[in-house]
């Protein structure tokens, strides 16, 4: 029975590995990104205001995404709430990859309000960026999800001994 | 630096938001400093510093600025009417159709910000994005 524990623990552990380090990449993301636009709020508001679709709400969007991206950054931090987080994370990169490709097949001149060394990237570069944070965020909520039941599983064998 | 530091303003002259009438710098008053900003409607850093020079407005309230841009002309409404820089008395907007800064004051790079005396002789200029600090620093010395 011990052999069996034992391979079940690792087995959680393994899986709460994985998701801690996407959890991790996830909030030093948000965080990171967030910080750089607040840091030079003029610049990030311009910006956002010079991109397809955002002139007119540059102004609400400029404060309002990087205080998204503290919380979501806040939600995946906290082991309750971590699996919202992660969802709402993930669905918010979709979102901005669809944006991205709307972007580069309706606009020549694209202008980039990415914080800090994002900026850097090209256009093709932030879709392959964002793809493989949408991979990471989608398999984290998943081995989240297979580790919740196991846990769950654990006890329930644990609590019938 | 320019190597026109301490040297007189250039005349030249201005497209204004009209469309019909032309500014000559000849006709900022003396006795005020000047500050001429060239920008790029396009560029992110010339509209955060526009932004910038806008918050604090009140503090540059007793300088001439003028706002240039060699962008087309729709291109620098546009600036104008999401900047609301017409309701400025002390702001003079429009195109430099000589292309009088670059040729002169090498304004290569935009943002591009020279600042003159109260007889119009130039004091410095700066190639990027400056603060409102460095802005205050030149006319407030």
């Amino acid at each position: 029975m011990n052999g069996v524990l034992k391979s079940s623990i690792l087995k959680v552990f393994n899986w709460n590995i994985i998701v801690e380090f996407i959890s991790i990449l996830y909030i030093s993301l948000m965080l990171y990104t967030a910080i750089s636009k607040l840091i030079d709020y003029d610049l990030s508001r311009e910006q956002m205001a010079m991109m397809p679709l955002m002139t007119p709400i540059a102004h609400v969007i400029s404060w309002l995404l990087p205080s998204t991206e503290i919380a979501i950054a806040i939600l995946i931090f906290i082991p309750k709430t971590r699996m919202n987080g992660l969802c709402i994370v993930t669905g918010l990169m979709v979102f901005f990859t669809l944006y991205i490709v709307y972007m580069m097949t309706n606009y020549e001149h694209l202008p980039c309000s990415c914080g800090g060394l994002l900026q850097a990237l090209t256009w093709k570069g932030h879709l392959i960026f964002n793809s493989i944070f949408i991979l990471l965020g989608t398999v984290a909520i998943f081995l989240y999800r297979k580790g919740n039941q196991r846990n769950q599983q654990h006890v329930i064998a644990t609590s019938s001994y | 630096m320019t190597g026109l530091e301490s040297k007189s303003m250039v005349d030249f002259t201005i497209l204004l938001p009209d469309s019909s009438t032309y500014f000559n710098t000849r006709s900022l008053q003396r006795g005020k400093k000047t500050v001429i900003f060239c920008y790029s409607p396009t560029c992110p850093y010339c509209r955060a510093q526009m932004r910038g020079m806008l918050n604090n407005i009140q503090q540059y309230k007793d300088v001439q600025l003028v706002v240039i841009t060699g962008a087309d002309f729709e291109s620098m409404k546009g600036f104008n009417n999401y900047f609301g820089l017409e309701g400025f008395n002390n702001i003079i907007t429009g195109i430099d159709t000589g292309n009088v800064m670059v040729k002169t004051y090498q304004a290569y790079d935009v943002p591009f910000t020279a600042f003159f005396d109260n007889d119009k002789r130039l004091i410095a200029a700066y190639s990027g994005r400056i603060t409102n600090k460095i802005f205050l620093g030149v006319i407030h010395p």
